[in-house]
């Protein structure tokens, strides 16, 4: 039995509502650009999609998913700041959800934005997604109706090590690793996409529509001379009968939906890995009350506490250490039953806490306890004092054996992630399962003002070796542009726009976002946790 | 140690044990001999020192209600380290508010003499770009501020004093 933590927050208090006020606007802009993405397209292409007969990429999910069952979407707003804003979702709808009765990836082309055509984004989506199978170990559903890779942009699309070629190597990975692969082919695979169908276990292909060829009848044309039409060169049946690079044939995408539910449904489901567990149980405290917490002023402090009672079972909290590195608070809770550690920001990281959070982490680790992160951190202290105490090392100490930990990781950002707190606290770069961010969350190497400064600073002394000094205008042309860009650049649309998350979640949403993640996590094993060399 | 529960406002330390007939509670200190025969859908029958009583049982959180003979009952749960801790609260042994790191003070809500309860706040400070309420850990007088607004101070410092429980008591 768990104490239960004691909120102290006043919901009738005038700055409960205020923030209330301020938080649900945020969520009302959430919602509105979410909604944009998902549903919003030219006429011109949904008229196009229903006279091929054509269903729309989510209404293909809806279908493909068991009924009554939660689809976690990753990265809703992902190519939101880019492309002049086309690539709505980046072109691809990825997700976790359930087929008949397993825990799958779906991923998913949407034909209605350039034919379905892949941007950079998109494959940094894709690519994305197929790690987390991977690391989930996961199988996955490919719904394929791509024009191939955005030839204006190849250049950012194509070459590099993260780019289109790693979808095809994470899908052999997969397959190695015994992940089973599906694809239903609606449309064209064309080129690279050719392959996905190629690299699955299985391939269902849509008779009339459906289409798998390295090259296009335009490109054979350029190529060869050669004259043929789509359905002669790489259709249903060419492919079924014939080649071998499909294994079924259908007549509609309703077929082909049903049919991929019964093949996924023949698939034998791995045991999952066992952690400590407990009934589920919804937190005492109303998970709508973080409106009122979150304040309306990033540089506001709060109780990471108050947002914990909102997210675990039953609001039931074992606070370790609580008298000591207080600005980190860690401890144990349960999320959907299942046991967590929590680590949460309560003001800027000190040795003590940096240490603490270590010290947490390696008792996470020993426990097969996954670690929960709840990012709210402005950075490591910094000052002469602390420089002679090592916050250096005890930082290394906590980034050491945050990355060692073998068991999974998961990280909101809940406000804000500032320099070398992001680190500590498990940041994109550290092969957190999932990262999720709230609306109001900033990110950035520094806050904007903070930057400014620091870069008049650098221009102030430049000029004081030539003998100069800095105007009040000077001072003001050097800072506008740089609080302009990184207004811009520190926002959670801009974040998750680029993939730096699995995207922006409502905050009462945040419970079971981590409660399916959790439940994906634990088809991986979880390995015996070994670290590096600590400077102790 | 013993369950603790409450039932119509009393609390009770509960406890199994188990005799040579079958099982026991010993409830405050006195054993009573139990019996119970689960028939399902939260039906139970319960025999309690040879009487016969049927139940019906439903939880909820950290709730049990009862329902027997026309009669409902609700008997919470209590947890007994809170029960503990909570009694054993009696406020930090300092007076002073103590600045947990360096920085400065943006406002100061108090002044010398103001009554304060545990959880207001006194003043408000700026460190790394990050403001902190600092609040009274207890109800009691603010005897002294010790900085001000847009001043600094170290880690360490004396923000603001409480007046001690004796000087207090003297007051009232």
């Amino acid at each position: 039995m768990m104490r239960r933590i004691r909120s102290q927050v006043d919901v009738r208090s005038e700055t409960f509502q205020r923030y209330r006020t301020a938080n649900r606007a945020r969520i009302s802009e959430f919602r509105r650009r979410q909604e944009q993405a998902r549903f919003e397209r030219p006429e011109r292409d949904m008229e196009r999609l229903s006279r091929h007969g054509k269903l729309f990429v989510r209404e293909r999910i809806e279908r493909l998913i068991d009924p009554g069952t939660p689809f976690l979407e990753f990265s809703s707003l992902a190519a939101n700041t880019e492309y002049g804003g086309e690539s709505k979702s980046a072109s691809s709808i990825t997700g976790i959800g359930i087929v008949s009765g397993r825990e799958v990836i779906v991923r998913a082309d949407d034909p209605t934005i350039k034919g379905g055509a892949w941007y950079p984004l998109t494959i940094k989506k894709i690519v994305r997604c197929l790690e987390i199978a991977i690391e989930n170990e996961l199988p996955v559903i490919h719904l394929c109706d791509s024009a191939g890779g955005f030839l204006p942009l190849q250049a950012e699309l194509f070459p590099d090590k993260y780019l289109a070629g790693r979808i095809f190597r994470n899908q052999s990975i997969l397959s190695k690793m015994g992940c089973k692969q599906l694809s239903l082919v609606f449309g064209h695979c064309t080129a690279g996409g050719a392959y996905i169908p190629s690299l699955s276990d299985y391939a269902v292909i849509v008779r009339g529509t459906g289409g798998i060829f390295l090259g296009g009848p335009p490109l054979v044309k350029a190529a060869t001379g050669e004259v043929v039409d789509a359905d002669t060169l790489g259709g249903a049946d060419v492919h079924t009968q014939i080649s071998g690079t499909a294994d079924y044939a259908v007549d509609s995408e309703v077929e082909a939906l049903l049919l991929g539910r019964e093949i996924v449904g023949q698939w034998t489901r791995g045991e999952k890995t066992q952690i400590e567990t407990r009934q589920p149980e919804e937190p005492f405290y109303d998970s709508s009350e973080l409106y009122g917490i979150i304040p309306d002023d990033i540089k506001t402090q709060f109780d990471i506490r108050e947002v914990v009672a909102r997210i675990v079972d039953g609001s039931y909290f074992h606070e370790y250490q609580p008298d000591y590195g207080t600005t980190l608070v860690a401890g144990f809770a349960h999320i959907w039953g299942f046991k967590v550690g929590l680590l949460g920001n309560n003001g800027v990281l000190f040795n003590d806490s940096s240490l603490k959070a270590a010290h947490f982490m390696e008792l996470c680790n020993q426990n097969r306890t996954p670690l929960v992160f709840l990012q709210n951190i402005t950075g490591f202290m910094v000052g002469a004092d602390y420089e002679a105490r090592g916050i250096c090392k005890d930082g290394a100490k906590m980034i050491m054996v945050q990355s060692c930990s073998e068991v999974p990781k998961f990280t909101v950002m809940i406000n804000g992630s500032f320099g070398a707190g992001n680190y500590g606290m498990c940041g994109r770069a550290f092969d957190g399962r999932f990262v999720f961010s709230w609306p109001n969350h900033q990110i950035g190497i520094m806050g904007a003002e903070q930057a400014a400064s620091t870069l008049v600073d650098v221009k102030v002394r430049q000029l004081e070796r030539a003998g100069q000094e800095l105007t009040d205008q000077e001072v003001e042309d050097i800072k506008r542009p740089i609080l302009e860009s990184y207004e811009k650049e520190l926002s959670a649309y801009y974040a998750t726009s680029h993939l730096w998350d699995d995207g922006i979640i409502d905050p009462v949403d945040t419970r079971n976002a981590l409660g399916i993640s959790l439940s994906a996590s634990l088809n991986a094993p979880i390995n015996e946790t070994t670290y590096g060399v600590l400077r102790l | 140690m013993g369950y603790l529960f409450e039932l119509l406002g009393e609390q009770s330390v509960i406890e199994p044990v188990y005799q040579e007939e079958g099982i026991g509670l010993r409830v405050d200190g006195r054993i009573t001999d139990l019996d119970f025969k689960d028939l399902g859908g939260g039906e139970f029958i319960f025999e309690v020192d040879g009487d016969i009583y049927p139940v019906r049982i439903a939880t909820s959180g950290d709730s049990v209600f009862i329902h027997s003979e026309g009669e409902s009952y609700e008997i919470l749960a209590i947890n007994s380290l809170e029960k503990v801790v909570e009694e054993a609260r009696g406020g930090s042994s300092s007076d002073s508010l103590i600045a947990p790191m360096p920085g400065v003070v943006i406002r100061v809500e108090k002044k010398a003499g103001d009554l304060v309860k545990r959880g207001e706040t006194i003043l408000v400070i700026e460190s790394m770009k990050l403001q902190t309420v600092v609040t009274s850990f207890r109800d009691g007088l603010v005897r002294s501020i010790l900085v001000e607004e847009g001043g600094g101070f170290e880690k360490g410092s004396v923000l603001a004093v409480l007046a001690s429980d004796e000087i207090e008591e003297d007051q009232l």
